[in-house]
């Protein structure tokens, strides 16, 4: 066998795809549409705050973190919290992972069903997209990120020529007043747009095994300011493009920025190329999710054998997806919101506790 | 002559029988008279009557009828020794036979014997003079190099076989590629001869560090297969990799560089090849450069090279003989080709029957006139006619010459015309299939396009059932296989130079590294500046 | 077992597919396309849905082979609903037809003037909330009967009625009719106090233009004529509030089109005030739209339009009557901003709508929505004066 000198690692270009892609996946979502009604004209402006609050959050844990712990976020949370902290963590992260998970699902079937299947059963439409997760979680993690290297740019690509077909027929009067709603909304719009980019957090749980570790900031840097750059191309275009009157009654805004595009007479919709992307970056989340989750259960509870873990947590969130509609209202999106926020919290709390230990051993 | 090396002990060479399964089995499913020395100790006997006696039964004498055991007497000083030679008619060359053994073993004979002395050191040098020659003892060995078109000289008294390499078979010489045919490059192909191929390599690279080992594979038919190196430049681990699996194979007989690559690859199910096959002594010495392992079988035009990941599959060895511009244009024509025909089938039916609004208005009416007519769903429709291009394909291998180009017009003009006249098939179909077709032969090798052509059913079936869910799903899976899969411990997708692209190539003044994938022992194989003459160059 | 794990995996990869049914595949063959509808109103009741359907065998090279009016175009099928509503009808001629009926290569609608507001609305909501109708269909009104403007449709110079249809809203050169979409027109007529304009469909060419005022310095290229009996788009009926406020011809439809670039080049003729000479003729390239200003004096509002203009007289001499270039130019000015100033006192004082939103343009001096008054801006512009800077 050829032995690399480097084993069991992935490649920087790789990590920075997947970064790219954790990061725009929730374009497809509904997610952006919840704060795009409440901002109005402010939407990009919310989004642009957003994007640098999060590249903040996202160059500290990544500075903080993995450069003063010897592997992943769950040992950094046991190396500073204990075994009670890092089962807490761990029990946090699954929650955080399923819930996510099952909201992607529940929104990538939609969506699709909205583009090209408005009369087939949602079931029908969900079980590609579990289909194709469970089959790359039943991988190994190396070839999830391999993949990401693979589809990410066709992901990028597709979503960069929506933007730049609709971006430059927008009426700039839609944007204007600057503020919107206020300042206040501006500013807690800006706030609860972080939900968009809190899966950063799956990165934090891979990249230890990069290529190199003394470039990992400068890596997910790059990726995470070029994915910020794009959602705020998008909210930009959206705004441009989509009036309001419109936009109130929609649940997805790229379905109604897709529906804008018009090439011409020989190329004229976007919509099965959305399709194809959309189906593309659902899978490949929703597989470094399961694997992610998978892993975590390794590391907190012992579990070894995979596939049964991997299929039937599957079948479990695609039955859980399916019946969403008999929650409560939005119950899903408050959760993925209160998950969501409480692990980017805790990892912050880990990434100050590391680096206040890495300054306190230095002085020592 | 006595023999004077002291005789092996019977339990000995019994205890070696046994440590020899080879021999067992040989001899107890082909030898009749297992009472001789021989027979229980596998090792050649004095006794020429013993000797014959165990090669009667072992070549079946009495049914090969092309086997020839010719007895003769050597001739010393004025004595007369009894002697008997085997060979195969056809295999060995008779009148090396005639000229370079019987003539100085019969008629000059050996003038004298110096003391000291004996007699198999005596006519093995006498031989030795006149061909290449070897004293064999174990009986399998001679059957063996017999089989293999050798002449074995048995000498009552002595107690080995003195073969002689004086092989006369009938070969084809080196001839012009048949499936990599270039414009510019060199013209030589591999020939079935093991020793020629290795030779046609080695003149190419002429480096006393290409290492030829040569492993025999197969219990019965011995095949030498030659795995060939560069000592220094490829990964060691790479090579005992490949040398394990080839000595490990079980079988009875190779026929072929097919056989060994069923044998040794990772994953015979995975759809696209794992080792990479070339006529071409060109692109295998490339190859070898570069890192990899050289595989020749005795008996096959195509060798075979290990590792092959994905980006190997794109590369021609016209790349190399042309300008840049024109070699990185041709890959892509290549790239967009194999996509082609493995996506537009699919593309299309998806479009056809789930994304009505992503076609043109104009085209979307003019289709719907042609399919107005059309009996059959499209996808029936669409597998019907690449089967029945499969079809033509197939036939056009198997049919003679002088018919062959009837068949394309039978196949292209009549059938193709005659399916949209009588309504069976619409034009554009027509047009899809060809494109995709022609995809598949822009693909540098014949088994990647097979390879395509049939997975791209996967994707007509994927986009019939949910459009483009349908071949997202199947993108995702088989790209997920690929990345999954390896090739010797070579991830499949990993690129490979460490200044190209995976698909793009840079001038060859610039391909300072070797591929980063094979891990090579020495990994730069030029300095940065290769070019002294130019001037200013940084 | 990696051999069974690979046969599994297929399996299930067959089964989910083959199993669950090729929900939502259409055979090409097996599909009706709508590429023009038009709605007119029968009654307080009920709207008379015409529905045009393209012919997809009689589509060929060419297009009618006599202009006389007589022949209808047998590249497309008209289908006449009387329903309720929308959904009705569409529902009544998917029973009618064997065919299952697709809107997404829908390219035109056309709704009669007469329809109520609610009529407006409600069916531009329908459209625009259906799956298959794009937001960029163009959308019109007709200038007697929507279905009547429908059927009158024959292309001359295309293949088929839908390539003409979608020509007709790409293109970027119309001068005498503004182009609108149904999701711009849904925008701007949903909101109070906002408005929106429409092109008019003419069914016959001949009858679209006006006769011309003689005293009038700009000539009005409106009363061109065609003698064809094809129909054309010409004109624009303002609305606001949701309701037809009013009609322009096609001179003010070009001074809209001028005043938003919509177009980047035209030409005026303009009457030579020298009796007895020849109309001038200016071609006029828009480099860019008009910018507004608004100032206040003793609580009345001065908006003054500043429109980039380069102008250009095509002729080799100096006209008579005008002894230098800067003369010609300063009159051409003149009359052009003249026209341009009755075309907004029109629209301040006559119609009552701002179709050249210019309160978008003033919007940007607020920061937020708290401070903005959409109302407010309504009685500035009734009771502004404009003037036209060129």
């Amino acid at each position: 066998m050829v032995k690399n000198k480097l084993t069991a690692s992935f490649k920087n270009s790789d990590i920075t795809f997947v970064v790219i892609n954790l990061l725009i996946y929730r374009i497809f979502t509904q997610l952006p549409m919840t704060i795009f009604k409440t901002s109005g004209s402010a939407a990009p402006l919310s989004n642009l705050l957003s994007g640098i609050a999060a590249i903040g959050i996202i160059w500290f844990l990544t500075s903080c973190l993995l450069k003063n712990i010897n592997g992943n976020l769950l040992d950094a949370a046991e190396t500073l919290f204990g075994k009670l902290g890092k089962v807490l963590f761990c029990l946090l992260i699954i929650a955080y992972l399923a819930v996510s998970m099952i909201f992607t699902l529940e929104n990538f079937s939609n969506l699709i069903r909205l583009i090209a299947f408005p009369t087939s059963p949602l079931w029908f439409v969900t079980i590609f997209l579990i289909l194709g997760a469970v089959l790359g979680a039943l991988g190994n993690t190396h070839s999830v990120i391999r993949l990401h290297g693979i589809f990410a740019p066709i992901i990028i690509t597709v979503l960069v020529l929506l933007i730049v077909s609709t971006i430059y027929q927008g009426d700039t009067s839609r944007l204007f007043p600057l503020l919107g709603g206020g300042t206040n909304s501006v500013l807690s719009n800006s706030f609860s747009g972080i939900i968009l980019y809190t899966d950063i957090i799956l990165l934090l749980l891979i990249a230890p095994n990069g290529e190199s570790r003394t470039y990992i900031t400068k890596t997910v840097s790059i990726g995470a300011i070029f994915a910020l750059l794009l959602n705020f191309l998008f909210a930009l275009s959206f705004t441009l493009k989509i009036p309001q009157t419109i936009a109130q009654n929609q649940q997805f805004p790229i379905y109604l920025l897709m529906k804008q595009v018009y090439f011409g007479r020989f190329f004229q919709r976007l919509d099965a190329l959305i399709l194809l992307v959309s189906a593309l970056s659902s899978m490949l989340y929703m597989s470094l999710n399961l694997t992610l989750i998978f892993d975590t259960f390794r590391q907190s509870l012992g579990f070894s054998q995979k596939p049964p873990v991997v299929i039937a947590l599957g079948v479990l969130i695609s039955l859980i997806s399916l019946q969403s509609y008999t929650f409560p209202q939005n119950s899903i999106l408050y959760l993925v919101y209160v998950c969501g926020f409480g692990v980017m919290a805790f990892s912050i709390l880990a990434a100050i506790f590391a680096k206040v230990r890495s300054v306190l051993s230095e002085k020592k | 002559m006595k023999n004077n090396k002291p005789k092996e002990s019977l339990t000995q060479n019994t205890k070696n029988r046994e440590n020899n399964p080879g021999i067992n089995s040989y001899i107890k499913n082909n030898i009749k008279d297992k009472k001789s020395v021989t027979y229980l100790t596998g090792i050649v006997s004095p006794n020429l009557a013993e000797n014959r006696s165990f090669l009667d039964d072992a070549f079946n004498c009495e049914k090969n009828f092309d086997l020839v055991v010719r007895d003769f007497k050597v001739k010393i000083e004025d004595r007369f020794i009894n002697a008997f030679l085997v060979f195969y008619d056809g295999l060995a060359n008779k009148e090396f036979i005639n000229r370079d053994i019987l003539s100085p073993l019969m008629t000059k004979g050996l003038d004298y014997t110096p003391k000291g002395k004996d007699l198999e050191e005596i006519i093995y040098q006498c031989m030795i003079s006149q061909a290449p020659n070897s004293k064999i003892r174990e009986m399998q060995t001679v059957i063996e190099l017999v089989s293999f078109g050798n002449c074995a000289v048995f000498v009552d008294g002595c107690n080995c076989a003195f073969v002689a390499d004086i092989k006369g078979w009938s070969m084809r010489s080196v001839g012009k590629p048949i499936s990599e045919s270039v414009l510019t490059g060199p013209q030589e192909a591999f020939c079935e001869t093991v020793m020629v191929n290795i030779a046609l390599v080695r003149k190419i690279l002429k480096d006393p560090n290409l290492i030829a080992e040569n492993i025999p594979v197969g219990t019965k038919s011995k095949t030498p297969c030659a795995l060939m190196y560069i000592n220094g430049i490829t990964n060691t681990s790479l090579v005992k990799e490949a040398r394990r699996r080839l000595s490990q194979i079980n079988i009875d007989y190779i026929f072929s560089s097919a056989d060994i690559e069923m044998l040794i690859e990772d994953s015979t199910v995975f759809p696209l090849p794992q080792l990479l096959k070339t006529e071409r002594p060109d692109r295998a010495a490339a190859q070898l450069s570069d890192g990899k392992v050289v595989i020749i079988v005795q008996g096959s035009p195509f060798v075979l090279i290990l590792p092959a990941t994905a980006s190997d599959l794109v590369e021609t060895s016209e790349d190399n003989y042309v300008r840049i511009a024109e070699a990185n244009f041709m890959r892509l024509i290549r790239l967009i080709g194999c996509f082609l025909a493995l996506l537009l089938p699919g593309f299309f039916v998806a479009l056809m029957l789930y994304h009505h609004e992503s076609i043109p208005t104009d085209l979307l009416f003019a289709i719907a006139s042609s399919r107005e007519q059309m009996p059959f769903p499209l996808v029936l429709e669409l597998v019907v006619m690449i089967l029945a291009f499969e079809l033509i394909k197939e036939a056009s291998i198997r049919v003679p010459e002088p018919i062959g180009s009837t068949l394309g017009i039978v196949g292209g003009l009549i059938l193709g015309q005659s399916a949209v006249s009588a309504n069976i098939a619409s034009p554009l179909l027509i047009i899809i299939v060809s494109i995709a077709a022609l995809g598949a032969f822009a693909a540098p090798s014949t088994s990647i396009s097979r390879a395509i052509s049939v997975l791209q059913f996967l994707f007509i079936f994927l986009g019939g059932v949910a459009g483009f869910l349908g071949v997202a799903l199947g993108l995702f899976i088989l790209v997920l296989w690929l990345a999954q899969s390896h090739s010797f411990g070579v991830p499949y997708l990993s690129t490979g130079q460490n200044t190209d692209s995976p698909f793009f190539i840079f001038p060859i003044w610039r391909r300072e590294l070797r591929p980063k994938n094979l891990n090579p022992q020495t990994s730069k194989k030029q300095p940065h500046i290769s070019r002294k003459w130019k001037d200013g160059e940084k | 077992m990696k051999k069974n794990k690979f046969f599994y995996i297929l399996a299930a990869i067959f089964a989910t597919t083959s199993l669950s049914g090729c929900y939502d595949s259409r055979e090409i063959d097996e599909t009706a396309y709508i590429v023009a509808l038009g709605i007119d109103s029968e009654n307080q009741k009920s709207y008379n849905y015409t529905f045009q359907l393209a012919n997809p065998l009689e589509m060929s090279g060419g297009g009618a082979e006599n202009e006389s009016g007589g022949s209808p175009d047998s590249s497309v099928q008209n289908f006449v609903v009387s329903a309720p509503d929308f959904y009705i009808a569409k529902n009544q001629l998917n029973n009618f037809l064997s065919k299952t009926i697709d809107m997404s290569h829908l390219k035109l609608i056309v709704f009669s003037k007469t329809l109520d507001d609610d009529g407006f609305l409600n069916h531009s909501q329908f459209l625009i909330h259906e799956r298959e109708v794009r937001p960029h269909t163009l959308v019109a009104v007709a200038s007697e009967s929507a279905g009547d403007f429908i059927k009158k449709v024959k292309p001359t110079l295309e293949a088929n009625t839908a390539k003409y249809y979608e020509l007709m809203s790409i293109r970027s050169d119309n001068i005498y009719a503004p182009s609108t979409n149904i999701s711009d027109f849904l925008d701007q007529i949903s909101i109070n106090n906002r408005t929106s304009v429409l092109p008019i469909a003419h069914s016959s060419a001949e009858s679209s233009g006006e006769a011309h005022n003689p005293d009038e310095l700009w000539v009005g290229t409106d009363s061109a004529r065609i003698d064809s009996k094809n129909s054309c788009l010409r004109g624009m009926a303002v609305f606001k509030n949701g309701e037809i406020c009013g009609y322009m011809n096609g001179d003010c439809a070009m001074i809209f089109n001028i005043l938003n670039r919509k177009i980047k080049s035209c030409t005026i003729t303009l009457k030579n005030p020298a009796p007895g000479n020849s109309n001038l003729v200016f071609r006029v390239n828009i480099p860019k739209s008009a910018g507004y200003k608004i100032e206040k004096s003793k609580n009345k509002y001065l908006i003054t339009v500043s429109q980039n203009l380069d102008i250009k007289f095509i002729g080799e001499f100096l006209p008579e009557g005008f002894n230098s270039e800067d003369e010609l130019y300063n009159f051409a000015k003149q009359t052009i901003s003249q026209k341009f100033t009755d075309f907004l006192y029109d629209l301040s004082r006559g119609k009552r709508a701002d179709i050249m939103n210019m309160g978008n343009h003033f919007k940007k001096l607020f920061a937020d929505t708290t401070k903005w008054d959409p109302t407010l801006w309504q009685k500035i512009f009734e009771s502004a004066d404009f003037s036209v800077n060129l």
